[in-house]
């Protein structure tokens, strides 16, 4: 019995262990904030390429494991942005983006590991909201 | 009697005129009475020019005038003089030779790769690991676009026509009743 429950516990652990983690980053690009958040070093480079801003903040967050296939993953990233992520077969995912009940866009994506996609802006103030989907091992 | 040539006549109006031409002009000119005519034409000119002289004046001051000149001197100094067309080419004929000889120096000394030589592995091309393949925006007005990729790695969807707010106060409350 005890060997079962080992057995049985280590193959949970395999699969969780293999599971890929999808994030979603809210990212706020300034130019009168003070330095950008050491979260964001993996793609600040990136992001100041791409969109101009000095400064970017991290506002929030949402982590999941990627489900399996056609089940949705719900990951809430604050400020009123949700991320619908649905997997439609080997590193196809369908993602929607909302910001309170607005779609802001709805995406099918070829996401792999170290992969990031970035969406936006919208405008706020001086500043620029950006979202920053990624997936991870 | 031959006659004292026309520009001597002109030099001595202007009061140019030295030596034993000068005395030979005046000498001649007290017996001919057409070249003491034209002498007397010649000074009664220079004397209108002196009277009627315009007065040169300078927009600018002449310190500031000499800057200028001044500038414009250097300026020209540091141009580099147009090189002729025809000397160019030859030039660039050189530079072509000189790379031509260089390369084939190098193939020369390096030779064809030899067999024994470790190699390294092939990077393979880094395959895309973000790309986007569809991508759409129910909210009216609004378009989105999939940037070209610079790095296989970041994929950017610009979305354009997005409501702008003054704070995140406000962006909450206008997407909270953003239809799409």
């Amino acid at each position: 019995m005890r060997a079962l429950i080992l057995i049985l516990l280590a193959g949970l652990l395999a699969v969780a262990a293999d599971a890929a983690t999808v994030q979603c980053r809210l990212i706020r690009a300034t130019n009168t904030s003070n330095g950008t958040d050491l979260q964001l070093r993996d793609i600040a480079t990136q992001l100041e390429k791409r969109f101009g801003y000095k400064y970017y903040r991290q506002l929030g967050a949402g982590k999941g494991t990627l489900p399996a296939k056609d089940k949705m993953l719900r990951l809430d990233v604050g400020e009123g942005f949700t991320t619908f992520i649905t997997p439609k077969g080997e590193g196809d995912l369908m993602v929607e983006l909302y910001s309170g009940r607005a779609a802001v866009a709805k995406l099918t994506v070829k996401l792999k590991p170290g992969g990031h996609v970035l969406a936006g802006p919208i405008g706020v103030g001086q500043d620029w909201l950006i979202l920053d989907l990624t997936l991870r091992e | 009697m031959s006659h004292p040539k026309p520009e001597w006549l002109a030099a001595w109006a202007d009061g140019e005129l030295r030596g034993w031409r000068r005395w030979l002009v005046e000498r001649h000119a007290q017996n001919c009475p057409a070249c003491a005519a034209e002498c007397r034409h010649q000074r009664h000119v220079r004397e209108l020019l002196r009277q009627h002289q315009r007065p040169v004046t300078m927009r600018e001051s002449p310190e500031f005038f000499w800057a200028q000149v001044r500038a414009e001197i250097e300026r020209r100094e540091t141009v580099p003089a147009p090189v002729p067309a025809d000397s160019r080419y030859p030039l660039q004929l050189a530079t072509v030779l000189a790379a031509i000889i260089v390369v084939v120096g190098w193939i020369w000394v390096a030779g064809p790769p030899r067999q024994d030589r470790a190699q390294g592995p092939v990077p393979a091309a880094r395959p895309g690991l973000a790309v986007v393949e569809t991508v759409n925006t129910p909210i009216p007005n609004t378009a989105a676009t999939v940037l070209p990729a610079e790095e296989p790695h970041i994929a950017v969807v610009w979305i354009s026509g997005l409501p702008w707010t003054r704070d995140m106060d406000e962006m909450m409350t206008v997407y909270a009743d953003l239809e799409s």
